[in-house]
């Protein structure tokens, strides 16, 4: 398969602050990536990162062989990235239908696509974004991902504070998303075998830096070295 | 070994079902949203079929199986693990009893609330043995060929109920649930205050 995206020797911070030091990783298309680590150690940083919203300091960003780092975020959204912010970033003026509309670009996602995977979403098309459940806002956020129909999906910690059965369900359409092939993910998760069950690789970050990096099914079958990777004290 | 990331995964589904029906019943005692017998229903079917259907016979078959021939020292964790699978058909069968005396006598709440803790905590506890003591062990002691057979096993998705495959059937069982149950368990309607 052919690279998608290469991270390369890259630091990053907010200000003057440095978060990220020398990191470096790659992603081919259709590819997913577990980006794990305990809190503060730079994993939405790289996210942040990505989609441009830092002070690059060094290093290299590469999508498919071109600057990503000369591009800002409108157009790194237009040019694949699709994000799913932890904070979800919900319009309490916009219905899920117009949340899902206003972001649309051409492709194989449309409305009627992420309705089939979101049948709850259907139902609530004329509910306000500050009308939804939890689990239903994090399905819409990573809808309106889709909406953009991208070639790398960004999901910042998307189980965050949900039930286990609505975990459970995302975990589901994500698993079904990263099968399909048709793009590539990289999942940030506090929740390390969640992250590792969906994804082909894991890279592990340690205040910035990279420590770690395996297949993710190798790491989920050494809970040892993932006990010492990602738990806390 | 994928198939240790499926295991946990059918586990982390049995146990999600298992504790939003718990919770659910907490609040249903405290008074604050009614009983929903049609979702405890949907969620007794998954909790009673899933395992037997799809994730025990997979483990005593190929995972166990494979376990025993190479590592003969882990018989009684294996067997031990086995009888729990017996027990568990017993102790859901107790399980579902309590649900249907509900059902009839609604005075009886507090005997289903009480079953289904000690039901849950039975399940946790198997679970966390097969992952916290005989995966890990698996992990090592099994051979490439042993995964490779094990994994295609858990895998397939040829064992065919109701006309369509296993996993497919109870992916449809799992969507309604959580189509169903109230937030913030699932995204179904608004339980209404009792």
């Amino acid at each position: 398969m052919a690279e998608l995206l290469a991270v390369e020797g890259v630091t990053a911070g907010y200000g003057d602050g440095v978060v990220l030091e020398d990191v470096s990783l790659s992603l081919e298309e259709g590819d997913s990536l577990a980006l794990l680590g305990r809190n503060g150690m730079g994993k939405t940083t790289l996210l942040v990162t990505l989609m441009g919203l830092t002070r690059l300091r060094g290093g290299l960003l590469r999508w498919r062989g071109r600057d990503l780092a000369a591009l800002p975020t409108h157009r790194r959204s237009q040019a694949g990235l699709g994000w799913v912010p932890q904070e979800r970033f919900m319009f309490p003026s916009l219905t899920v239908e117009e949340h899902l509309t206003a972001v649309a670009r051409p492709g194989r996602w449309t409305v009627k696509k992420v309705y089939e995977i979101f049948p709850r979403l259907e139902e609530r098309r004329g509910n306000y974004g500050n009308q939804l459940s939890g689990g239903e806002q994090q399905m819409l956020a990573i809808a309106r991902a889709l909406m953009v129909n991208p070639s790398l999906l960004l999901l910042d910690e998307p189980m965050e504070g949900l039930a286990p059965i609505i975990v459970q369900e995302l975990m589901n359409v994500i698993r079904e998303l990263v099968a399909d092939g048709g793009m590539a993910v990289i999942v940030v998760e506090q929740h390390a075998k969640l992250a590792l069950a969906l994804t082909r690789q894991a890279v592990v970050l340690e205040r910035g830096r990279v420590v770690h990096r395996s297949a993710s099914e190798q790491l989920l079958a050494d809970p040892e070295t993932l006990h010492r990777l990602v738990s806390v004290s | 070994m994928k198939a240790i990331a499926i295991i946990q995964d059918e586990h982390r589904a049995i146990t999600s079902v298992i504790e939003g029906l718990r919770h659910m019943l907490v609040e249903v005692a405290a008074g604050r949203i009614p009983v929903d017998h049609a979702l405890i229903g949907a969620m007794f079917h998954y909790i009673e079929a899933f395992p037997e259907k799809l994730h025990h016979p997979k483990e005593d078959d190929f995972l166990f199986a494979r376990m025993r021939a190479r590592r003969p020292e882990a018989a009684p964790l294996l067997d031990a693990l086995e009888a729990e699978h017996a027990v568990g058909r017993e102790r859901f069968a107790e399980l579902k009893a309590t649900w249907e005396r509900f059902r009839d006598d609604a005075s009886t709440l507090a005997a289903f609330v009480e079953a289904v803790e000690r039901y849950s905590y039975f399940h946790w506890r198997h679970m966390r043995k097969e992952e916290d003591e005989l995966l890990p062990l698996a992990a090592k002691a099994l051979a490439d060929e042993d995964w490779k057979a094990i994994d295609t096993a858990f895998l397939s998705n040829e064992d065919p109920i109701v006309g369509v495959p296993a996993s497919k059937a109870f992916r449809e069982l799992f969507r309604r649930i959580v189509a169903i149950a109230p937030p913030p368990w699932g995204v179904g309607p608004e339980a209404a205050p009792r």
